[in-house]
């Protein structure tokens, strides 16, 4: 249990950052209320913004010729391949007016296109008339997600918050399969928070009881210590329980500092030991107790209402009401006249999604959970919880129980989410954060081979964007598009990525006005089966795929990362070109060989129902070598090769040169679709 | 491209998979477009080559392995069958719906020779019929010396008692964890890396220097989709649903309609050029591959000599996979040159925290047993196909699940545990036999001397752990050198016995 004394330098330097912000001017940000028992307890810095051309300054460093908009359609194309879920003329046209610099801001300040509000009202006007079992409403989620993907103005911070759910995963197979409400609900904390603090992110993905559920904070139980023999002053012993660790592992594996100390270029510090180790996270998973939905009052939904039944207690009696602890929010159950069995919906009371409350009785407070001691303080080590880069979190000032008197009970609630922002805020502060977050982000935005100079501009504007602010999201993802390495029209050869399958789906969809039918759907409703992903759909915590990929072969033995790779096979390759096949020609009969004419796809009987309107189509040059040139843009940003192009012009001036417009142009854009170059972004 | 091309470059990969078993691959075949080249470098093949599998049946969401195998030695209490009963909180019955133990008459005798008490098994495990065909079933398999249980075998860092459980030693991470269990028994050890790439299953295949075979196709084949058991260090597996390949609609090159052929070629074309950029290259050698051996094993499954005559069992998605296991290894066997394999099939869910017993349903096979009976069926209709071509020796099948589950019951069903019990079957193994340590059934046993440990739930420790079982399997299928073995199972020698001895 005894750390080593040995200092790592990486703690040395989170140390002295600690000690710097006590001298700064400072302003607490929902911190905890400044019991001194909790050492370590950090702050954040915030001055107002600077201008963009302090931003550039800083990531200049040198390079300056990079020019403020792009010069013609593809590079435009190229920025917007990056940026948001596929490139339109529409966008390409205003970008090339207004600059890169001046579209992500208004992209950053565009009001963010939410989920959860409206799938709610969806679900909750829909189990009015024709209730249906919770499966049925996965799909209206993933609805509302392709249709955002699709269509909305909020480009960036989709596609933000897109990548963040890849860092920070939670995902609806297990736990949540039947509260598509809630998993929603996560893709809005991440909406929310997609230009926001990284800090506050990481809190409100802590205090969800989506994350809860899927990592198992919810209801974790901590060690009871009790004096089994009854004898005052007996021994104290503990239970055979432990908290589950669980998310104590993740939030730092995966969420924000990884398993291998870093500088701040992403190279790995040598000779360092690890982060953290098992020790650190059973006492940080110490911290991760004592959560449980919070109560709140009962919701109505036109004629349903759903309770919350937490006892009726109220205000801060509610946090140590067991009723409470253990309540379940309710859901919308139609019984099925006639049989024992019951329609499961997915309307629940909002509780399911709220952030969850802390309920001190069963937080690990450092204290024994035994009146015959008076809750007493544990015997050493079990009285402190050690967690990262030697922050200690101390006992409870005051015993916290089941009938903790009502002067005692602010600073027991207070205790609770106390240990557990401690844990948030030391995490966030952690040197390995801006490296290890600021790389994978790069990777779902535009290479997956950044050099560690890319990674050091844009993890230094994570450490400080400017003015002094740790953590800004926004400034982050600004400094990954506009870095020169971004940016530059002559990449290595190394610079790209294969694009996500979701995001072919969707340059396709977005460079040709995809339409859904008349009730406004898509229809996608298994990609996993074809693309082996789908939002917020993981198989595991661990992501479609993991940052360190490595393709074998060439690629590997290059000893560069390829995560899309990791889910593209026999199976999903061929699977995927069939599938962009069907939405692409979706209405388009080719029965005849000299004419495609076009019908309203119907959506159920196996017809898809989203579809690449003839209007969009037949707007298309019609000599094949400017159709060719348009589609080049559209979807290759400029760079078809020329002996792709010239092979594709033998075959539509050749054998299909008597075909019409129709025919050779989403032809040819399936071609393209599943060609290798498309397969790419550069 | 043209046919004619495709017909070079089938040639073209069969003269690789000669040269490869000759030695002599980067002297012949400078260019190795659609091979990984590591492959070349290394010369080693298994001794006594011929043909060997390994078909891995991974039964999803944790299996209630306590309820597959099970005392049966009396009904007389303090017998290991009236723990058993009591520690499940009796039998199953109308009047007893929180009782998960079956009752005695229930359960399918088996006479294992190496264990001093009768054991029996669920009844589903019976003989059956499918179509006009009769199969055995795995009780008949156990009995006629075919199929073996490994007995509360689990995921361990080391062997460790209950009383070092408690006091903190070292145990796998997440314990009682689907996702994170399921991972460490592909990987085949608890103690895993961070970033674990590899399953046991691709490892062995890459220590045997497997490389694809003479038509492109991996020695590593799943029927269900994505699995890290078959991921290896220059081993990709090949994903073939049950029901066939994956060949590329709408480009047909035999097709007239809709200029299919031309825009066929033109695909072809493009799939061939040279490209610099090294993740476009990828995307078009993985593409170019997936069309080629989609095509040529959609030629070979469509011939009655890549289809069986055995009749398996419908509506059995298990049954499916696996008859397309037994056509895939008779193709392999017979058609490509295959000398080692490795397969992978799942089924389930059987995460049963409720739903154990069906109330006024027969228990073969309702609730657990309808999944058991699927599985017994499945397995079984197997065996007779590796009969019909000749392979039964050849292959070996094996179980393995998440965990077992606690013995007692929540009212419906068992929660998470720790140790179970897997099955090996093939004519390859000692079987009639139990290995390992069947527990005593006890809750919150804590018995240094006989190794029985329990938690309060039953959740038993185990005693045989997952790196051994994949160690016997591996070796089986030719590792023989020692560093080779720590190379794919790094934690083995934390345990005692390398090799379990179920495989003759």
């Amino acid at each position: 249990m005894m750390r080593s004394s040995s200092i790592k330098p990486v703690c040395l330097s989170l140390a002295m950052l600690l000690a710097s912000n006590a001298q700064a001017q400072q302003v607490l940000a929902d911190a905890p209320s400044g019991d001194p028992a909790l050492a370590g307890a950090v702050l954040e810095q915030r001055i107002p913004a600077v201008p963009n051309d302090i931003i550039f300054g800083l990531l200049a460093g040198g390079f300056d010729d990079r020019p403020a908009a792009p010069a013609n359609d593809a590079e435009a194309a190229r920025f917007l391949t990056q940026a948001t879920f596929g490139p339109t003329m529409t966008e390409i046209n205003e970008l090339k007016s207004i600059g890169y610099a001046v579209w992500i801001d208004r992209q950053l300040s565009l009001d963010a296109t939410l989920q959860r509000p409206e799938l709610e009202r969806q679900v909750a006007e829909d189990v009015a008339v024709n209730p249906r079992g919770a499966g049925v409403y996965a799909g209206f989620r993933q609805e509302r997600w392709f249709a955002t993907a699709a269509k909305s103005s909020d480009q960036l911070r989709q596609r933000m918050a897109f990548a963040l759910s890849q860092v920070l995963v939670m995902s609806d197979v297990g736990a949540l399969d039947n509260q598509p409400i809630a998993v929603s609900e996560y893709n809005d904390i991440l909406l929310r928070n997609a230009f926001g603090s990284y800090r506050t992110l990481l809190a409100d993905v802590t205090y969800s009881p989506m994350m809860g559920r899927y990592l198992t904070t919810f209801r974790n139980t901590k060690t009871d210590w009790t004096i089994p023999s009854g004898v005052a002053n007996g021994p104290l012993l503990p239970g055979l329980v432990a908290p589950d660790e669980n998310y104590a592992r993740e939030i730092m594996q995966l969420f924000s500092i990884g398993l291998v100390e870093r500088n701040r270029n992403f190279t790995p510090i040598p000779q360092a030991p690890p982060t953290y180790t098992q020790d650190i996270i059973s006492q940080t998973a110490k911290a991760f107790t004592g959560l449980s939905f919070s109560c709140g009052p009962d919701a109505v939904f036109g004629a349903i209402t759903l309770t919350h039944p937490c006892g009726g207690c109220v205000g801060t009696a509610c946090n140590f009401s067991a009723t409470a602890y253990f309540s379940a929010p309710r859901r919308y159950i139609v019984p099925i006249p006639g049989s024992p069995q019951s329609i499961l919906t997915a309307l629940y009371h909002p509780d399911t999604y709220r952030p969850m409350a802390c309920y001190p009785r069963y937080a690990d407070t450092g204290r024994s959970q035994e009146p015959l001691n008076n809750y007493a303080v544990l015997p050493a080590p079990f009285d402190k919880k050690v967690i990262i880069a030697g922050v200690t979190i101390n006992a409870s000032p005051v015993g916290c129980y089941t009938n903790t008197p009502a002067a005692d009970r602010a600073a027991c609630i207070n205790y609770c989410t106390s240990q557990i922002d401690t844990v948030v805020n030391t995490l966030s502060l952690h040197p390995n954060v801006a490296p290890f977050l600021s790389r994978q982000l790069i990777q779902r935005f535009t290479t997956s081979n950044p050099s560690s100079d890319y990674i050091d501009r844009v993890a230094a504007i994570f450490e400080n964007d400017g003015s002094n602010v740790r953590g800004n999201l926004g400034a982050v993802v600004k400094a990954i598009l506009l870095d020169p390495e971004a940016r530059s029209a002559t990449p290595a050869l190394e610079f790209g990525k294969l694009r996500e399958p979701l995001l072919r789906l969707t340059a396709i969809w977005r460079a040709f006005e995809v339409s859904p039918t008349s009730t406004g759907t898509y229809g996608v409703v298994f990609p996993e089966r074809i693309f082996a992903q789908r939002p917020l759909g993981a198989q595991s915590v661990f992501n479609f795929y993991e940052p360190d990929f490595q393709q074998a072969g060439e690629i590997a033995n290059a000893g560069l990362f390829s995560p899309e790779f990791q889910i593209l096979d026999e199976s999903t390759a061929i699977a995927a070109a069939d599938e962009l096949y069907i939405r692409i020609f979706n209405g388009y009969s080719t029965a005849a060989a000299a004419s495609t004419p076009f019908t309203m796809p119907v959506m159920g009987a196996g017809g898809f129902s989203s579809y690449l309107p003839p209007v969009a189509i037949d707007a298309l040059p019609t000599n094949n070598a400017e159709l060719l040139e348009a589609l080049n843009v559209r979807m290759l940003a400029g760079q078809m090769s020329p002996a792709m192009k010239s092979k594709v012009l033998a075959l539509m001036n050749g054998a299909m040169a008597a075909t019409d417009h129709r025919r050779r142009a989403l032809s040819m854009i399936h071609l393209i679709a599943i060609s290798p170059e498309f397969a790419i972004q550069r | 491209m043209s046919k004619s091309t495709q017909q070079d470059r089938r040639e073209f990969l069969q003269k690789l998979s000669h040269s490869f078993a000759a030695g002599s691959m980067a002297a012949l075949l400078p260019q190795l477009a659609l091979m990984p080249k590591a492959f070349a470098q290394t010369t080693r093949s298994p001794a006594g080559s011929g043909y060997k599998a390994l078909v891995c049946i991974y039964l999803t969401g944790a299996n209630d392995s306590f309820n597959w195998l099970m005392p049966r030695d009396s009904e007389s209490i303090g017998s290991h069958y009236d723990r058993y009963r009591s520690a499940r909180g009796g039998v199953y019955s109308g009047t007893n719906t929180a009782g998960l133990a079956h009752a005695f008459a229930d359960i399918l005798p088996i006479n294992p020779s190496n264990q001093a008490s009768a054991f029996g098994l669920h009844p589903a495990c019976t003989d059956f019929t499918a179509g006009a065909q009769s199969h055995s079933g795995i009780q008949t398999l156990f009995n006629t010396g075919k199929a073996a249980f490994v007995c509360n075998a689990g995921t361990l860092l080391a062997p460790i008692s209950k009383t070092q459980y408690d006091g903190g030693a070292p145990r796998p991470a997440q314990l009682f964890s689907h996702n994170d269990q399921a991972m460490q028994w592909q990987i085949g050890t608890s103690k895993i890396d961070p970033v674990s790439r590899f399953g046991w299953g691709g490892r062995v295949l890459r220590s045997l220097n497997r490389p694809p075979l003479s038509n492109g196709l991996s020695p590593a084949v799943s029927v269900a989709g994505a699995t890290r058991y078959l991921l290896g260090d220059q081993i990709t597996p090949y994903k073939i649903a049950s029901n066939g390949v994956n060949t590329i609609n709408n480009y047909a090159a035999a097709s007239n309609n809709n200029f299919q052929a031309q825009r066929r070629a033109l695909l072809n074309d493009l799939l061939d050029d040279s490209y610099v950029q090294p993740f476009s290259k990828e995307y078009a050698t993985l593409m170019q591959r997936s069309l080629l051996v989609g095509d040529d094993l959609a030629v070979r499954l469509a011939a009655a000599t890549g289809n069986v005559s055995t009749v398996f069992p419908t509506g059995n998605s298990l049954a499916d996979q696996l008859k397309m296991v037994a056509r895939m290894i008779k193709i392999g066997k017979n058609e490509l040159s295959a000398q080692r394999q490795v397969f992978f099939v799942n089924y389930g869910s059987f995460d049963l925290h409720d739903g154990m017993f069906a109330a006024g349903q027969p228990v073969a096979s309702s609730g657990h047993g309808g999944f058991l009976t699927a599985l017994n069926q499945a397995v079984g209709a197997f065996w007779s196909a590796l009969n019909e071509i000749g392979a039964q020796d050849e292959v070996t099948s094996f179980t393995m699940s998440d965990f077992g589950r606690t013995l007692t019951g929540n009212g419906n069903g068992s929660d998470h545990a720790w140790g179970g019990n897997l099955m090996v079957l093939g004519g390859a193994v000692a079987g009639n036999k139990l290995y390992g340590t069947y527990p005593r059934m006890v809750l919150n046993s804590n018995d240094d001397a006989a190794k029985d440990w329990s938690f309060s739930r039953g959740q038993y420790i185990p005693t045989t752990a997952v790196d051994q079982v994949a160690a016997t399997l591996a070796k089986w299928m030719g590792i023989t050198d020692t560093s080779a073995m720590n190379a794919i199972l790094p934690n083995l020698d934390a345990f005692t016995a390398r090799d379990l001895g179920f495989m003759v």
